[in-house]
Parts: structure tokens; sequence; C-alpha cells
């Protein structure tokens, strides 16, 4: 999931984030962040009947994953399209690889996607000759850049509007103005091009309805429209849980998402596609083939963290978060970032990346509060903090059957690569559990430490001896302000952490007094 | 109770608010006046009329010969040059099949002789839509539509002119699609 430029590197999040809020240009951008702060509490307050309702659709949609999908596939057969089941990001992007050398592809135009940003297709396409072209404005600067985007919906916020000029006007070989309007419509020519010049268009899905087999792909600018209408081919990457059972559930899908993503009631463009073109028809694509893409998700399915699969990328659990409102979304080093990012990175790479992620937040619950899919975003992250501590995936396959190889050369138009199949059939492992340490970790002092401490106070006069010790040990650490920021031996733990200095005496105390007519209140 | 005419007036209000140029609602002669004079404007500097063949809405109101008697250019999907005229047209006149007051968009669906291009590659675009076609939410336009026979292979929702928030969050038009949308309400 690496392989572009971060505006702040560095080897952990901590690095990266100590990089990013010593940056001042960085800074400035994030600030752009309050006008979003507060879209999230939009749903809840003008519509609060949403919540539960999406919630609700997406529970039924995880409960019977497989069953959706297969229901999905059959009738995106029906229509013409092809469809691939895809494992891995690998399998992703041999076949779609494959198709284009096979279909003579030279230049591809792309629609924001979260998916093929998780499978590096971008960079993929480059390595073999094809000119990959980003045509959301946010996601065509960062490619300039030879960054990744920083946030879901906003993929440049790490950019101020200078840096935006600078970065256009390098690609134009002239000075551009530091103007919004005339940066805009520089880019709107400059992408024209690239998009009638295009022989393939690869979008992501926001949703896809099992019942008619609609992709659904959501935009402001209309780089979705020109992505699936004007190139003669167009491939959707498709995440397995974006499937939805129906086409009415968009009905308080879409909404519920754009809400939750800007605060407006609606995206300016839906592009709602049913089949490739139709005969009679002059523009649309002559082919559509949908990549289903697993990587580590169906194997959520049946533990704690199939809830996490509801997640609408909306993004506005990254708009509340103070930490990702403070280092941005290049500190995560992930295609992923904010609340989710932290989640869904460790998962969906099978443990090998973003293990530190979780351990980066402060459990505040904002992320929880403004998630209108329900996601316990605050909880999922406790959890994964525990079942890090072992090394290896979070959640372990169980019968570990081999991927099947990616099927190349594809099958005609309107034949999936291998059908009739078994529920889940096609990707690579079957549900099973989730690891639990079976053993307890090494000691580490933080370990030590507390494990004294649950001892020390299982003893009442252990107890209010400590709280006497602890308050007379704080005035001698001399706190500011009434805080206490530091202590002998205990660095790691106080750097981040600063605690009061406890007041006067003890509940307990003031009770013995007043029983003993020493005090009255 | 709702009645069609206070949901219709919510959705010129909706979509005025979305930087449309909003007329109605119309008789249609009225909304044929308005079409003709609205595609003479887009066309000043002698660029074409992009106009779908069928269209059942255009071609009740008798678009095409209001617009030849009006002597604009007219560019029709049955031309051999339709795309590279489309890509310097002024303006693509469309109908909607459904259309939302709530969100403040209205739905065009592909077919023989509606590309999905007329309503994107021009810089304007005017779009004629049925007063017994708004519906008051978004969910019952998803309803309405599905239960109205099979789905286009495109259905496209449009809010208004393109835009973007991806300079520094603040809104900036006219990105990739049609900068100018004007929306044209017929009373039926």
């Amino acid at each position: 999931m690496s392989g572009k430029g971060l505006v702040t590197p560095g080897p952990t999040m901590k690095a990266r984030s100590k990089v990013a809020v010593e940056d001042p240009q960085l800074q400035a951008a994030l600030s752009n962040l309050d006008l979003r702060l507060f879209t999230a509490g939009v749903v809840q307050a003008e519509h609060p009947e949403w919540k539960d309702r999406v919630a609700e659709i997406r529970r039924e949609t995880l409960a019977d994953l497989d069953g959706w999908i297969d229901k999905l596939e059959a009738k995106l057969l029906s229509l013409g399209v092809v469809v691939h089941r895809a494992a891995t990001p690998e399998e992703a992007r041999a076949y779609i690889l494959g198709l284009a050398q096979r279909e003579g592809v030279r230049r591809v135009v792309k629609s924001k996607s979260m998916a093929t940003e998780e499978i590096d297709l971008g960079s993929a396409l480059e390595a073999v000759g094809i000119e990959s072209i980003e045509t959301d404005l946010g996601e065509y600067i960062v490619q300039l850049a030879d960054e990744r985007p920083s946030h879901m919906i906003t993929p440049a916020i790490h950019k101020t509007l200078g840096q935006i000029a600078d970065v256009l006007s390098k690609e134009a070989g002239t000075e551009l103005p530091v103007v919004r309007e005339p940066l805009t419509a520089w880019a709107r020519d400059k992408l024209r091009e690239k998009f009638v010049a295009a022989d393939m268009g690869i979008t992501g899905a926001n949703f896809v309805a099992a019942d008619t087999g609609t992709i659904v792909v959501v935009t402001n600018e209309g780089n979705g429209r020109f992505c699936t209408s004007l190139p003669r081919i167009h491939v959707a990457v498709v995440p397995v849980e974006k499937v939805v059972p129906r086409f009415e559930d968009l009905g308080v899908l879409l909404p519920t998402l754009v809400m939750s993503a800007t605060g407006a009631k609606m995206s300016n463009y839906l592009s709602m596609v049913t089949g490739p073109r139709r005969e009679g028809e002059i523009d649309g694509p002559e082919q559509l083939h949908v990549v289903l893409l697993d990587h580590n998700r169906r194997v959520l399915l049946g533990t704690p963290y199939e809830d996490m699969l509801g997640c609408i990328r909306c993004g506005a659990c990254l708009n509340v978060c103070p930490v990702y409102r403070t280092v941005g979304g290049h500190a995560y080093d992930s295609s992923y970032s904010g609340p989710m990012g932290k989640i869904l990175t460790p998962l969906v790479t099978g443990g090998e990346e973003g293990r530190d992620l979780p351990f980066a937040s402060t459990l505040c619950g904002a992320c929880t509060e403004a998630c209108p899919a329900e996601i316990p975003l605050a909880d999922l992250l406790v959890r994964l903090r525990a079942d890090l501590r072992t090394p290896g995936p979070v959640v372990v396959p169980g019968a570990q059957k081999p991927a099947p190889p990616p099927a190349l050369p594809v099958g005609p138009v309107g034949h999936s690569d291998e059908h009739p199949r078994k529920p889940g059939e096609g990707f690579a492992t079957a549900v099973t559990r989730i690891t639990v340490p079976t053993r307890r970790a090494p000691w580490s002092q933080r370990r030590m430490g507390f494990d004294a401490w649950s001892r020390l106070w299982a003893h009442p006069s252990a107890y209010r001896a400590s709280l006497r010790v602890g308050r007379l040990g704080a005035k001698a650490l001399r706190p500011r302000a009434g805080w206490v920021q530091r202590a002998p031996l205990l660095r790691a733990w106080t750097d981040t952490r600063d605690v009061l200095v406890p007041s006067g005496p003890t509940f307990r105390e003031r009770w013995a007094a007043r029983e003993r007519g020493e005090e009255r209140w | 109770m709702t009645t069609q005419g206070a949901v219709t007036d919510a959705f010129l209000f909706s979509m005025a608010a979305n930087q449309c140029a909003v007329f109605g609602p119309n008789s249609p002669a009225v909304a044929l006046d308005v079409i003709v004079e609205r595609a003479r404007e887009h066309t000043a500097d002698g660029t074409a009329v992009a106009l779908p063949i069928g269209d059942p809405t255009l071609d009740e109101l008798g678009v095409e010969a209001a617009l030849l008697a009006a002597g604009v250019t007219l560019l029709r999907p049955d031309d051999a040059d339709w795309y590279s005229g489309l890509a310097v047209a002024g303006v693509g006149i469309t109908s909607s099949i459904a259309a939302v007051a709530a969100t403040g968009n209205v739905a065009l669906g592909s077919g023989v002789g509606l590309p999905r291009a007329t309503s994107l590659l021009p810089p304007a675009h005017v779009c004629v839509v049925r007063a017994s076609q708004v519906y008051a939410t978004f969910a019952e336009a998803i309803s309405g539509l599905l239960h109205a026979g099979p789905l286009p292979s495109a259905l496209t929702w449009i809010g208004g002119p393109s835009r973007t928030g991806d300079l520094e969050m603040r809104t900036t038009f006219g990105v990739h699609g049609p900068k100018v949308v004007d929306i044209v309400v017929l009373a039926d």
C-alpha cells in the first residue's frame, strides 16, 4: 500500500506526526478542515432515522455477504458485464493489466477511488507503459506531485492554494495565478484532452446494487461521468463490501453518504451504470468489467471486526478526529487514514502494515459519534490494540486454501471466468476465528507497573496509604499550574501525559473527620 | 399534505441554490420560448445546439422545429461529426426522467438517440423537467424509477454546474462538466 511520496516521511506514525506538526504549510492547509468539522452532525440533526436504517442495511448485507455477491454476479452477467473475483491486490492488478494489454489500451483515465489506491493500480499501469491519469482535481494534483491522497474525500487537503498553484504551474510550463478559478480552468482544458483520448476508464464504486447490478459512482466534478461514458472499456474495482442488497437502499445510503461527507444534501453528480452500452446507443462503454476485490475482507465476517466492513467511506471520522486534524493523512502512511484507516489498514494488509496506527488515538470516541453507519470505531481500536500484541495477521483464516490462479485471459463479454460457483468460491480463504493471544505478551515495564499497581490497590490500607504518598509525591515533583508533567523513571509515560495534583484530603478522610465532629458539611 | 405545486416550488428553490438558472413552471408554449431563448444565448458565438433524437418531452414541445425556425445550428446524434461537433457545441438540451425537490437534482436516462455526452461535453446544459415528474425526496424518486421499468444503461443525476471542493475546501465551479445549467420546468 505504499510506494508514493509522503509530505511527512518517517518510519513510524509517531515520527511522521512529529514532522507533520512542525510543518507550517501543512498546518495552514489542515486548518481548512474546520469547514467540515460540523458536517458529521448534519445527518443526526436533520434525519436522525437515517443512521439506524443505514446500519441496518449494512448489517443485513454483511450477515450474508457471499450470498449477495453471488446474486450481484448473476445479475451483472445477465447484463453482459464481465465479472472477475480477485482475492488479492496482485490478482486484481494482473487482471486489469492483462485486459489493458490484450485490448491495446494506451491511455487510462481514472476517477477517484480508494480501492484502486489500495491496490496501487495507477503505478502498476505506468510500470507497463500505460498512461494513467487521475481526473478528480485533487487526485490529479497529488498525482502530479507524486504523492498519495491524504483524505478520502478531499485528496489534496494537505496542500495550500499556493502549493497547488506551484504543482499545476510546473505541469503547465507557465506560471499560473494563485487563484482558484484560473487553476480550475487550466485543469479542465488539460484533462478534457485526456478524457477524449482515453481507451479505458477506471472507477471504484460507492455502492453496487445486487438486484439491478447497478454501479454507483459519486462525484461533484463530472469526472466520474466522463470515465463511465467516453472510453470504450470501463473497469470498476469494487471491494466486496460495497454490495448493497437492493437498488432502493440507495434512497437512504446516498443522501447519508453525501451529507456525512460534505454536509451537502446531495453530490453534484451521481452516475448509476447498469450494464455496458446497449444496442443502438452511440456512447457508453462497449465493455464493462467489474473486479470484485476481497483482500482480507471476507475473513473478517463473523468476527468482531465485521462491523468495519459497514464503512461507507464518507470521511466523517477523519474530519472530527483530533489526531487526523493535527497530523493530516500522510502521517498514517496508508491509503486509508483517520480512525477508519487505523482499523482497516492492519486488517486488510493481514497485519503487515500500520501495526502502530491503532495506538495513535486518544480514544475520545468522536469518530464513533460521527459514523453514519454506527460502527463502534473506538471499541474496535481498543480491541485491535490487544490483538496486535501478538505478531502476524489480526484475523487468521482457517482452512488455508491456496488462492486460485488469476484467470487470464478472460472469457468473452458476459461470462464470468468461472461459473456457476459455490458461495464465496473464487476468493482466497474461508472465514474462521479471531486470534486470541494464548499466552501473555512478554513482560514489559509498563505491564509490570500495572501489575504491581493492581496488587497494591487490592489492599484497602495500601490503597489509602498510596493516596497520601501520591499527594505528597506530586508536590515534590514541582507541578506547573497544578499539573504534574514529569516523573523520574516514568518518562515514557509522562512524555505524553500530565496529571492534576491531587486536591486536599480524600473523601474518606473528610468523612472520618466529619464523623469525629472536626468538620461540618 | 404537500401538493405537487409546493414540491415543484421547493425543487426550483433547491436548483437555484445549486447555482442553476431556473424557469417555470411554464405552459408548453412559454417553456418552448424559454428553451429557444436560452439556446440562442448559449450559442450567440455561432456554436451549435446539441439536441437528442426521440426524446419524448422535447419532441412533444416541438423543440427541433422551433430551434430551426430561430436559425440556430443543430447537432444531432446521427450526424457523422457528432463527437467532434459536440466538443465545440455551445449547449446540450435534454429532458429529465425524474427530479427531486429535497436534494435538488434531476435524473437523465441514456438510450437510443439519447447519448450520455449531450449533457456532459458542452459548456452549457438546458434541462426540461416535467412538474409531474418531480418527487419530494430522493428515496421516492429512486423507488419511482425502479418501478417505472428497466433502468437505463446510464442513469445520470445532475445537481447543477460542475464543481469541486478540492482547492482549500472552497467551492469552485466548472471543473469537468457544464459551467452553466438551466432548468426549465414544464407545468403538466
